[in-house]
């Protein structure tokens, strides 16, 4: 890890060093969020989508196999889901 | 893969997919739910289908998680929108077929020219069976060549 200095332009707008970004693959248009840590203290943090929807589907999965459903409960609790969004 | 393959994946697909991925399953769900996320197929969706996979995970976690599910399914698959409207005129045509429930699932596979409609649901896929797109199982998608 290392810290790089950059100054600031008038409307809030910093560069990333360019090896950083070739590294990093931010290109024009990636999304970054930037995390307030309070006292002066930002963490910049490349939005990696694919990875977030992988951990949902995680979280999802163990809360599936927490409430004890197995393939067949699923497929018929998806199919009662169904009939109740169509009838909504 | 020359042209990416347009597939309607039902919800089953992701809560089991979602079950195996968080046990490091290697199974068949799990697999379509990697090709969706990593943008080798094309999801197919509408609405209700959409509302289906929300309704599901607010019943099984709640409605912020399934708010955010939703967005990241959208957000990162970008999928190919049907909308209700067009599948509502054609479902007349094939509402003696196919139950009421799935019969804008199906319709809407009908418009987007779909590939596979995918499902564990054999009553489903039995029902669907027809001559423009290929009803099958997760396990019958990924034995096809391109994915072995």
């Amino acid at each position: 890890m290392k810290a790089v200095t950059v100054r600031m332009g008038e409307k809030g707008q910093i560069t990333i060093p360019v090896d950083i970004r070739k590294r990093d693959k931010l290109d024009k248009g990636t999304q970054v969020e930037v995390v307030d840590l309070g006292e002066g203290s930002l963490f910049i943090n490349k939005i990696d989508r694919k990875k977030e929807l992988l951990l949902a589907f995680r979280i999802l999965g163990r809360r599936i196999k927490e409430k004890g459903y197995n393939k067949d409960k699923l497929i018929d609790f998806c199919r009662k889901v169904r009939r109740d969004v169509y009838n909504a | 893969m020359s042209t990416m393959l347009k597939c309607f994946a039902d919800t089953n697909i992701i809560l089991i997919g979602a079950l195996d991925l968080s046990e490091n399953k290697i199974s068949d769900e799990a697999g379509i739910l990697n090709l969706i996320v990593e943008g080798e197929i094309k999801l197919i969706v509408t609405i209700q289908l959409l509302n289906e996979y929300h309704e599901a995970a607010k019943r099984l976690m709640d409605k912020d998680f399934a708010g955010w599910l939703r967005y990241l399914i959208v957000d990162v698959s970008k999928p190919i929108f049907i909308p209700d409207d067009v599948c509502k005129e054609l479902e007349p045509k094939f509402a003696s077929l196919i139950p009421k429930e799935d019969l804008r699932h199906f319709v809407c596979c009908v418009v987007a020219e779909a590939d596979y409609l995918i499902s564990n649901n054999g009553e489903f896929l039995k029902k669907s069976k027809n001559d423009i797109f290929r009803c099958v199982t997760p396990k019958e998608f990924l034995s096809k060549e391109e994915f072995k």
